[in-house]
């Protein structure tokens, strides 16, 4: 009885060390964003005087300077159109290509592919100075190709690796049904393959915004017209003019970081998802 | 399957495949080549024409003291990026795995830094680390730690570190999230025949979970190397290498020489350089991993 009783108390220590030490991680995970988009509500003094407190009056100043003077405005827009651009173009080449590569068996499918996984493990240092004088010779430089064209090209390759397998995964007499019903290849990709392959290209989709929208180091490289410039790299700019300015410098990172927050929030079963799927394949 | 092989002889899968590999070739695969053949010469990036210089570049970096600087940093934030996010990724996973309430809320609380650019990442941590108003020397303060306090992006040992807790705070959601998975996928019925067997909870680990975890390690390894050895944004946003170059890494140094003092030639080089170094600590890696 005694044994008994003390066996249960002993894993009822190891289930409240389990869950403080979760919630310890919780809050370190967490802290920092709290703080931060608290902090975009303060003056300057505040924060100075009272890092911790909340603001005594909500200020929405610095957040619409941050937005108006500070150009998040231009810089958020920019992004937009650039994260946008790239993934349509990412995901539809990739599931072209995957398509492709998954379900026929043609001259040089394994080593086109395997010259392809190449560029999965090139990182963008290995290339970026070739490509700055690639494109300042096309004339590409300091336009939104400069961007979207490298990193289409990029993730293509994590894109075809992964709609690849899925395509592997599907059915192949499906194609062949589709063949005698007369379907020629592009025929029975757009009305038969893309659909069933819908949850793969949602995965890829949400991946690559990620990826896109969270981009620095191409953007910083290739594009140094300030009107162009996309939010990470307009931050960073933006963290080096108003270095003393702390609540403006917090509006600063608000702006950047709130959005993508609440989509994930929202959606988190698929980003999820697709994180895992996405990197177990990939 | 000789359906399907006549199929693709009438010809037209290629045009399937060229759009995705026409944009690889020419704005990835084309530029690395082009930097290559950089790295052999001598440029200062305006002029028309390049010096030759054959291996010099190479030469030059073997006796560039902050190129082994920067190198050994990268090195360090690996092996303190595979100690500590790593780690705490598996230790949170193994937590998570066993029956947790509050599961899925949690997982999706530790991927939320992720979600969050780097260069956002660095300049929140920047200011926690601020001397005055930063909430580390703040939390100290309070807990009466004042002697602990400093300036974190100041000072050399320091700098580093700090810069390397920022990288493992966005990081660690994702080893949490990859090993998690790999503990679903593994047969609970195992470690019910491990227990009937009498097998205790650290067998159980050594014996089941770690080798049937074994793909998931290799992917969280491979993918921690390629990004230690990758890592920019964080410190450009943080400290750009300074001070002193306490900070500088591989990708900050190719920054400087090649854009800022238009060192072209060497800075490809770098680049080389750096690929390499991925390509073979990769492959060495993987082929360690599949031949056990």
């Amino acid at each position: 009885m005694k044994n008994k009783l003390s066996y249960k108390s002993s894993e009822k220590l190891v289930a409240v060390a389990k869950y403080g030490f979760l919630a310890f991680v919780t809050l370190l995970a967490l802290a920092p964003v709290v703080w931060v988009w608290i902090g975009a509500f303060k003056s300057h003094l505040q924060i100075y005087l009272n890092p911790f407190g909340f603001p005594e009056t909500f200020n929405y100043r610095n957040l619409i300077n941050a937005w108006t003077i500070g150009r998040f405005s231009v810089y958020f827009k920019n992004s937009v159109i650039m994260t946008l651009a790239t993934v349509v173009i990412v995901v539809l080449l990739s599931s072209l290509a995957g398509f492709a590569f998954g379900m026929f068996n043609f001259r040089g499918n394994k080593p086109i592919f395997y010259f392809m996984l190449i560029g999965l493990l090139m990182p963008p240092q290995a290339f970026i100075i070739g490509l700055y004088y690639l494109l300042k010779d096309i004339g590409l430089l300091n336009t939104y190709w400069a961007f979207i064209l490298p990193s289409a090209g990029a993730n293509v390759c994590f894109g075809t690796f992964m709609m690849r397998a899925y395509f592997k995964s599907l059915p192949r007499e499906l194609l062949d049904s589709a063949y005698l019903d007369g379907c020629s290849k592009l025929q029975s990709f757009i009305y038969i393959m893309a659909p069933l392959a819908k949850p793969a290209m949602i995965a890829l989709f949400i991946f690559q915004t990620v990826w896109n929208w969270k981009d620095f180091f191409l953007a910083f490289m290739l594009i140094h017209k300030e009107s162009l410039r996309p939010i990470t790299v307009g931050l960073i700019f933006f963290k080096g003019r108003y270095t003393s300015d702390f609540g403006l410098i917090l509006s600063g990172v608000t702006i950047a970081t709130f959005p993508l927050i609440v989509v994930y929030l929202v959606m988190h079963k698929r980003f999820v998802k697709g994180v895992i799927e996405g990197a177990l394949k990939g | 399957m000789r359906r399907l092989k006549l199929l693709a002889r009438q010809s037209g899968i290629y045009c399937f495949i060229i759009p995705a590999l026409a944009l690889y070739v020419v704005f990835i695969f084309y530029p690395m080549i082009h930097t290559l053949l950089l790295s052999f010469h001598e440029w200062n990036g305006a002029t028309i024409t390049k010096k030759y210089v054959g291996f010099a570049n190479y030469v030059k970096l073997i006796y560039d003291d902050i190129f082994l600087i920067s190198l050994m940093h990268n090195v360090i934030w690996l092996m303190l990026s595979l100690a500590l996010p790593v780690s705490l990724g598996l230790l949170l996973a193994l937590l998570l795995s066993e029956k947790t309430k509050g599961r899925e809320l949690l997982t999706i609380i530790y991927y939320l830094p992720a979600m969050i650019s780097l260069v956002a990442v660095g300049i929140i941590w920047s200011l926690i680390y601020h001397p005055q108003c930063g909430i580390l020397n703040g939390v100290l303060r309070l807990i009466g730690l004042d002697f602990l306090t400093r300036p974190w992006l100041g000072q050399t040992p320091w700098v580093l570190l700090a810069l390397i807790a920022a990288g493992a705070w966005t990081y660690f959601g994702f080893c949490t999230l990859l090993f998690l998975a790999g503990l679903q996928n593994i047969d609970p019925q195992l470690y019910d025949a491990a227990k009937v067997d009498g097998a205790g909870r650290l067998q159980q680990f050594l014996h089941i979970t770690v080798p049937l975890l074994r793909n998931v390690t290799t992917l969280v390894v491979i993918w921690t190397t390629i990004g230690s050895f990758k890592v920019f944004d964080i410190v450009w946003a943080m400290t750009r290498g300074g001070p002193h170059h306490s900070t500088e890494v591989v990708t900050s140094w190719l920054y400087k020489q090649a854009f800022e003092a238009s060192r072209v030639g060497y800075g490809a080089a770098i680049s080389i350089c750096l690929l390499a170094i991925i390509l073979i600590l990769t492959l060495a890696y993987l082929s360690y991993a599949e031949r056990e």
